[in-house]
């Protein structure tokens, strides 16, 4: 056990120790300055990878509809020559 | 102008908002700077640390939820973490001590009021930093911040009576190293 005397004087010693500091104001104005420019430049970044996630997303899809169109032309050119060959 | 409530000021910064941010900055740096201070003894270590914990908060705003803590028990959280990794770095490579470090002052104290600590706070601070974090965590809170045990308890996540037998147990413990120092008996 710890006696209440030595606890008051031990709480004393520890709130005279243990003081609020006030950190540099150049410090406080310039961290908040550099995050909200940090802010600024997370935005703008985020808009960039929507912008390329759209334009991805665009490609693959006129790749796809390129590709399908260019399947069904091979398909009916060689059904053309089948029944060409057929005929004959 | 009245202060906007905390909830709403975090619901607006989670969503992008540059000046609920910026507000949660403002009402959270000093403390922020004291718990780091006082865990690492070291003016450009403890800016460096704040300033860390408020990129990593605001990388990962986005992704904060309230759960009834306080906000400023995640970012206490961070404060640890990153104050642990600066012990592991540190207890590696040998630091070469700064003697240009900045001047500090109290808080509320005159500009010419610099922060000098006796030879007995400085032998006590040498032994609150080698006490567990938590501990050190709760002489911060308690006497740093001037919070209830109740508050105290939020933040940390214990209940009030843990904080309360936790604090005890510190107590004893810091006496137990300072009368090996012969500070308390004095």
């Amino acid at each position: 056990m710890i006696e209440e005397k030595n606890v008051n004087k031990l709480e004393n010693k520890l709130s005279v120790t243990l003081r609020p500091i006030a950190p540099r104001k150049e410090f406080v104005h310039g961290l908040g300055n550099r995050i909200q420019g940090l802010r600024r430049t997370m935005r703008q970044a985020g808009a960039g990878t929507w912008k390329f996630i759209l334009l991805m997303l665009a490609g693959i899809l006129s790749l796809g509809l390129l590709l399908a169109l260019a399947g069904r032309a091979l398909y009916n050119l060689l059904d053309v020559r089948k029944r060409g060959s057929e005929r004959a | 102008m009245p202060e906007p409530k905390e909830e709403e000021t975090l619901a607006l910064a989670s969503q992008g908002d540059k000046e609920a941010f910026g507000i949660l900055y403002e009402r959270y740096v000093e403390r922020i700077f004291n718990y780091v201070y006082y865990r690492t003894g070291n003016v450009h270590d403890a800016e460096d640390l704040t300033a860390r914990v408020f990129y990593r908060a605001l990388h990962h705003i986005q992704n904060y939820t309230d759960r009834g803590v306080p906000f400023s028990a995640w970012l206490y959280r961070i404060a640890h973490n990153l104050v642990a990794n600066w012990h592991r770095d540190r207890s590696r490579h040998q630091e070469i001590p700064l003697s240009d470090a900045p001047t500090l002052h109290y808080k509320g104290a005159a500009p010419e009021t610099a922060v000098v600590q006796t030879q007995d706070q400085e032998a006590l601070l040498r032994i609150i930093r080698h006490l567990p974090s938590e501990r050190q965590h709760l002489l911060i809170l308690k006497f740093v911040e001037h919070l209830s045990n109740a508050e105290i308890g939020q933040i940390m996540g214990r209940s009030e009576g843990a904080v309360k037998s936790l604090y005890h147990r510190t107590l004893l413990a810091l006496r137990d190293e300072l009368e090996g120092v012969d500070i308390v008996g004095d």
